[in-house]
Order: structure tokens, then sequence, then C-alpha cells
């Protein structure tokens, strides 16, 4: 059983604003969760769901400054002072997969916000102007990997009256970005602290940082584990885990989650039938309910792993927790010139073995859609199958479903020929 | 010839260096094969452009303000820099929020700028002295001050000169040589003056012809904001009878001033006169960025805003909402759209003709 199809099933006929934005919800979503978990495929899934919903059970009961992140921002400063990190653009995933999201965009739509902006960002813009989601105390964006963000949370400050904090990500790595942004993160946190009438604690810091790296060791494992051919799990899967991404690092029940996927691979290795191509996914996946990704897994398709689980960050030193979250947030392959996403993608393709390389281009994303003409022909020279779909995550409005199916269909194509002609590279 | 775009570039390094350097505008079509067609229309134009001019681009200087110009710079990497020899640098360009210059930001700045200048040293063979930066300091100053004084002009004569035509200048004053474009703006306002003695004659008589209006116009005064426009879009503007007394365009008079006018002595104080100046959308910092465009808008006695963003361009269609709520009661704004190209002018006919009945 999926954990969307589980919502869905849950909040099906309900009026949607009410439902999202009632901690009840949330309260009664979870205690059913309970009694299904023994139909989720991996436990981990329990697990990430009932950490989810016991936190924006929290947001939304307002007892806790809830503290809205953009994608990328380092949580862990947020965690380490006993806040509720709220994640916007996780929670534009889940409004689209429980199938809400077109009311959302309605309102984004008639507000002035183009149908050409991100949009993850549309639906956050829609639903926070209808009122349903948490009230935040804070709003903290991160530069880096996102133009959107920044810009739609210094609209949304003015809209909430909040203070809005920026983390400005330099692209270089030197010593002097690590200073500047380090500073920054220890300015955020102080500015936090006295935001929340809290008292920053070190210790508490600490503890933030040890998680995350519990979280970090743990993801390494359960990417080891995908190294086994057949792939014990599927890309995506893996890309429903958005929100221990984006705002559970930091926490232990995050870091928990993937402890427990680690275990459960381990034994679960080799019990996927056999697979006809071994993909390696870019970006993010459509979370709305298009056929992309069913159409992928009945012609046989296995995604052996996605860019988004790559660690890409060297563990935290708790002693210095500035410092390494602003080497962690300054060592973010795509956040580089793009040469360095060639080399990544190039050597996650060989360490998974993969026949083929597809990138999802969500239609507002200009990181990783801009460069993804480059990507293509960068990684085609180095001899591997790229596909570049056009898509949306959220708005189908915005994807051409045939021409999609097409596309694929013919790539498949490809890799066959391929395939019988050598093996795939992954062979080689 | 090194190439830059946005006018955060501290163009001083490259004339302190003796580089001959000049402002991309993307007047050719998009490039199709390099970025997505649903991308900043002015990066893929830039990238048509270098290519273009390979022969006499020898390199490029790229700011890291957004993801199209971040992209800009890898295609350029990927495409023109592989085959040739092609200086190829992406600079940072840090935020500054609240209005605040911390020291860490000029700082972390300046670490940049001191880098670029070494590559570039090291890539062209050239020298950094402090005497030629000084000079270069003070050229450039004197290049800005210049263009100003037809900007209040263009407020105090209002249907005077041609808002393309100012445009041009910036232009004009982004591509060439600092001696020359002193010599010719100076040229250029003596004509104006009608006091004559212009250092180059022929090329400001050629200017003067582009500048001046041909009509009487009868319309509203008229501010351009927002990105990057194609002047096809002031020219109907004009053609419609609106009269453009300014605009804050990143190719138009934000180029023109810096935070500071003087007292430019070292790397520090330049990045710090580019951090201060009056923020663009990109820099977040939108209290401060419309209450000068407010400021701007009540000096020149603007009747209505022409906003323009381009197509995929996060950071005019957000503010384009924000500017909306905070502006829009108070003077009349008109959002539009392009592709940076100027097809589609007809379609923009109408909605610029109503705007400009509604505020008459």
């Amino acid at each position: 059983m999926d954990l969307y199809e589980f919502m869905r099933g849950m909040l099906r006929g309900q009026r949607w604003g009410k439902v999202l934005s009632s901690p009840l919800t949330y309260q009664l979503v979870e205690k059913a969760l309970l009694l299904a978990r023994g139909g989720f495929r991996w436990r981990a899934t329990y697990l990430m769901g009932r950490f989810a919903l016991t936190q924006t059970r929290r947001a939304y009961t307002g007892k806790v400054p809830v503290v809205w992140t953009s994608a990328f921002f380092p949580v862990e400063i947020v965690w380490g002072l006993g806040l509720c990190p709220f994640s916007p653009e996780v929670a534009a995933a889940f409004i689209t997969s429980l199938g809400f999201v077109d009311r959302a965009l309605n309102r984004a739509d008639q507000d002035g916000y183009s149908r050409d902006l991100c949009s993850f960002h549309r639906c956050i813009a829609g639903a926070a102007a209808d009122g349903y989601l948490p009230a935040p105390a804070a709003l903290v964006a991160s530069t880096h990997l996102c133009d959107g963000a920044p810009l739609l949370f210094q609209n949304l400050a003015g809209h909430y009256q909040v203070p809005y904090l920026l983390l400005d990500v330099p692209y270089q790595s030197t010593p002097e970005a690590e200073r500047y942004v380090a500073d920054q993160l220890a300015g955020i946190w102080n500015r936090l602290s006295e935001i929340a009438g809290r008292r920053p604690d070190p210790s508490s810091l600490a503890r933030a940082i040890d998680y995350s790296n519990q979280f970090r060791s743990h993801l390494e494992a359960v990417n080891a584990l995908r190294c086994r051919v057949p792939a014990p799990i599927q890309g995506s899967e893996m890309l429903n885990y958005l929100y221990v991404f984006f705002a559970g690092q930091g926490h232990e029940e995050a870091a928990a989650v993937f402890g427990c996927l680690a275990r459960e691979l381990e034994d679960a290795a080799g019990c996927e039938d056999r697979e006809r191509f071994r993909l390696l996914w870019l970006h993010l996946k459509p979370y709305h309910r298009g056929e992309l990704m069913h159409f992928l897994e009945e012609a046989g398709c296995s995604i052996a792993f996605e860019e988004m689980s790559y660690v890409y960050w060297p563990p935290l030193d708790p002693e210095r927790p500035f410092h390494s979250l602003a080497r962690k947030v300054l060592s973010h392959f795509a956040y580089k010139p793009l040469q360095r996403r060639v080399a990544v993608v190039d050597a996650l393709a060989r360490k998974y073995r993969v026949d083929g390389i597809v990138h999802f281009s969500h239609w507002g994303c200009r990181q990783s859609c801009g460069g993804s003409l480059i990507l293509r022909d960068a990684l085609q020279e180095k001899g591997w199958p790229v596909l570049l779909l056009d898509g949306d995550c959220l708005d189908e409005r915005n994807e051409a479903p045939g021409a999609v199916l097409t596309r694929a269909q013919a790539f498949l194509e490809v890799l066959e020929g391929r395939k019988a002609a050598c093996g795939g590279m992954g062979e080689q | 010839m090194i190439g830059w775009v946005c006018s955060y570039t501290p163009v001083e390094i490259f004339h302190a260096l003796g580089l001959r350097s000049f402002r991309l505008f993307g007047d050719l079509p998009p490039a199709t094969f390099h970025l997505p067609p649903n991308f900043c229309p002015y990066s893929r134009s830039c990238v048509s452009e270098v290519l273009e001019k390979r022969g006499e681009v020898t390199g490029i200087v790229v700011l890291a303000s957004c993801h199209a110009q971040v992209h800009l710079f890898n295609a350029l990497r990927h495409y023109a820099a592989k085959r040739d020899r092609f200086f190829c640098h992406l600079l940072d360009l840090p935020r500054v929020g609240g209005g605040e210059i911390g020291g860490s930001r000029v700082d972390y700045w300046v670490s940049c700028l001191s880098q670029l200048i070494e590559e570039l040293c090291q890539f062209y063979g050239v020298q950094w002295s402090q005497e030629s930066f000084l000079q270069a300091v003070k050229q450039q100053q004197q290049v800005r001050c210049l263009l100003r004084q037809f900007y209040d002009l263009q407020r105090e004569r209002p249907g005077l000169l041609r808002g393309g035509g100012v445009l041009g200048l910036v232009r004009f004053a982004c591509q060439k040589d600092p001696a020359e474009v002193i010599g010719t703006l100076e040229g250029l306002l003596g004509l104006l003056r009608e006091q004559g003695g212009s250092r180059s004659p022929q090329q400001a008589n050629s200017l003067l012809q582009n500048l001046l209006r041909k009509d009487t116009p009868q319309g509203p005064r008229l501010m351009l904001a927002g990105s990057p426009l194609p002047l096809a879009l002031v020219d109907l503007v004009e053609e419609m009878g609106g009269i453009i007394v300014g605009d804050e365009l990143c190719q138009g008079y934000r180029f023109c001033c810096l935070g500071t006018d003087g007292g430019i002595n070292s790397l520090h104080s330049l990045a710090q006169s580019y951090l201060r100046r009056v923020p663009c959308s990109r820099m977040l910092r939108f209290p401060e960025r419309f209450g000068a465009l407010r400021k701007l808008a009540k000096e020149r006695g603007a009747q209505g805003i022409i906003y323009h963003s381009l197509k995929f361009c996060d950071f005019y269609h957000y503010e384009r909402v924000l500017l909306q709520r905070e502006l829009a009661e108070e003077v009349p704004v008109l959002f539009l759209e392009t592709e940076y190209r100027p097809g589609g002018m007809e379609q923009l006919r109408t909605r610029i003709q109503a705007f400009l009945e509604m505020i008459c």
C-alpha cells in the first residue's frame, strides 16, 4: 500500500481546506495509520508517515512556533531550537498527492502568479492565500538551488506579517564563502531564538547535528544496499520520502526512518522481479495522477537510483555546527558549475549500473531544467543514453501526457537496441 | 574582448587591466539548442550573441545573479570554451539583507573580485596596478555622471528625448571604451544645449538623431520598470503618445548609479559602492526597492508605470504580485510580458492604448 493512496482513501470527499488545516485530521489519520501499518511494504514508510503527521499536527495546533523553511535550508538550525519546521514544498507535493492541487493553483492564478512559475510555489501561494497552511512565526529561505522559494517567501512574509530571514549561499566553496554562510547561519539561529522567545542552547543544536549525522550515515547505508541488482527499492518510492529529506534532518525520527529502511533492505535485497532496464532518475517525479511512473513500472523499468538521495555532504561537526552546516550547504553538487553535476551523475550511473538516465524537467524549475540540454549533451558525450522528459511535478495542465509517454516509449526502444547490441553500459 | 551581462559587474576592473569589454544585450534570436525554450529569453539570446561574435569575444564574466545567468555561463563554458581558448568566469554576487551592508558580505565579495582579477591577469597576461584602477574608477564615474545628465534632461524637458534613445546611450556607454564614451556624451550634451564644441561631432550627431523625438507628444508621463525589455516596446509606448520620463532598468538608469560617487579607492570601497546601490529584484530587498521606485516616480512626475517582465523570469514575476499589492494604489501600473523580441508587439498595442486612456 502506498502512503498517499492510504491518505487519499481517508480524506476522499472531504472539503480540502478544512480537512488540511485541522489538527484533528492529522490525529485521526495518525491513528488510522497505526492500524494500517502492516499494509505498507516498508515499515520505514509507516515511520515517515507517522513522523510527518505528528509534526504537521504540531504545526497546526499553534502551540509551538512554526518556521517555514525552503527545500534546501539546513533545518538542523530549526530543530536545534526546539521549533517546528514546516516545509511548504513538501506540503505542496502532499496536497497534490491527495488530489487537492487544482484549487490551490487556481487561487494562485487569480492572485497574479504566472503559470510559468514553479507549481510547487504556486500551490503554496494559493493554499496560503486561502488560509489553509499553518501560520508561521518566521519564514526562512536559502538562495541555493531555487530562485523561486526566496521570492515566494518574501511575498508571503508580507501576507503573514512575520519576519523573513534569508540565507544567501554563494556558488564558490572557498574558506571565505564558508565563513560568509556560517556567519549568516549563526545570525539566523540567534534571530529565530529571539522570535520564538527561546534561549539558544548550543547543546540542543549539537544534538540536532548528531541526529543529522545519523540520518546521513543511515542514508549512505541505504544507498549502498541499492547497488544490488535487481534494485531492492524503487526510486519512485524513495521520492516519496521528501519530508525527511527536506524537513527531517536534525530530528531523531528522520534518522530512524532510514535506519529502519537500511535494515529492511538488507533482508529484502533481491526480492524484485527481473529488471528490463535500470534507470537513473534526475530531479523529482510527478506527484499528480499522471501515468508516467505507472507506465515505466509496467514496461519493466527499475529506477535504480535518483540523484535526490545522493549523499553529497561530509559528516557534520557538532563542535562547529555553523561552519559544518555551511560546508554542507556549499557542497551541493547541483549548485556549482554544471560539470560538477555531470561528474556526479556519471559516477552514480556507473555505480548503480544503469542502462539510461532520465531527467524529469519540471516546468518551472530554472535550476534543474535550465541546464538540462547541456547536461544531456555532456552525458551523451560520455556514452549515456539520456531522456529529457518535459513535465510538471504538480500541475498536470503544464504537461502533455501523450507526448511524455511517446518519448518514454521511444527511449525504451533505444535502450532495448543498445542492450541487444552491447549488453548495456553498466555491464561493459 | 570580454563580454559581461549584469549591471553589478564591476567594469572598472576590466578597464583597470586595460582589457576591452562590452555588455551583452542579446540582440540576436535566442539560442535553441543550448538552453531550453522555457527559459530566460535574454540569456538564450546572449548565448547566440557570444557564439555569433566568437571571433571577437575572447571571454565572458557572468554574475551568479540568477539561474538564468548561471546557465548562460554553463552553456558558454560547454559550447564555446571547449573548442577555443575562452575565458569563462562565474562571479558571485552577495545579497545584502535589510538594507544593511554586513562586513562579511563586502569582505566575501572582495575575495571574489580578487580571484577574478587574478584569473584575468593569468589568462590575458596583464597586470593590476592601483594607479590604473583609480584612473578607471574616475573615468567610469564620469561616464555614469554624464549619462545621468541625459536622465535629468528627460525629467526636465519631457518629450524632448526618446526613451529608447536614452536607453541606447546607456548601451553605447556599456559597449565602448570609456574615453570615447566621455568624448561623445560631452559632445552630445553640448549639441543638446546648443553649445557646440563636440570632441567627436560626427558620432555625437548621429546619436543625436536617434535621441530626439520627432513628434510633439501630448500623452501621459510614464516610467519603465522591471526586467530588460526590447527597445521596440519603448518605441511602441511612445508611438501611442506616451512620454517616457525615466526608468529603473538594469540596462538603463540603474547602471548609471552606484551607492556612492566618491571615495572609491580600493576594491573594498568599490564592492561597497556596488552593493549599496538601489537594488534590483534579485537582491530581495523589496521595501528599499519600492521606496526608490516610488521616489523616482514622484520626482519625475510619472502618471503611470509600465512594468515589464521577461517570460520565465522568476524575479520580476514574483515582484509583480508584490508590486500590485504595495504600489498599484499609489500609481497605476501596467504589467507586460515579452520574450525580449520585437514580436508580439501588436498584441501589446491594445493593452498599452487602454492603459494610456485610463491614466490620461
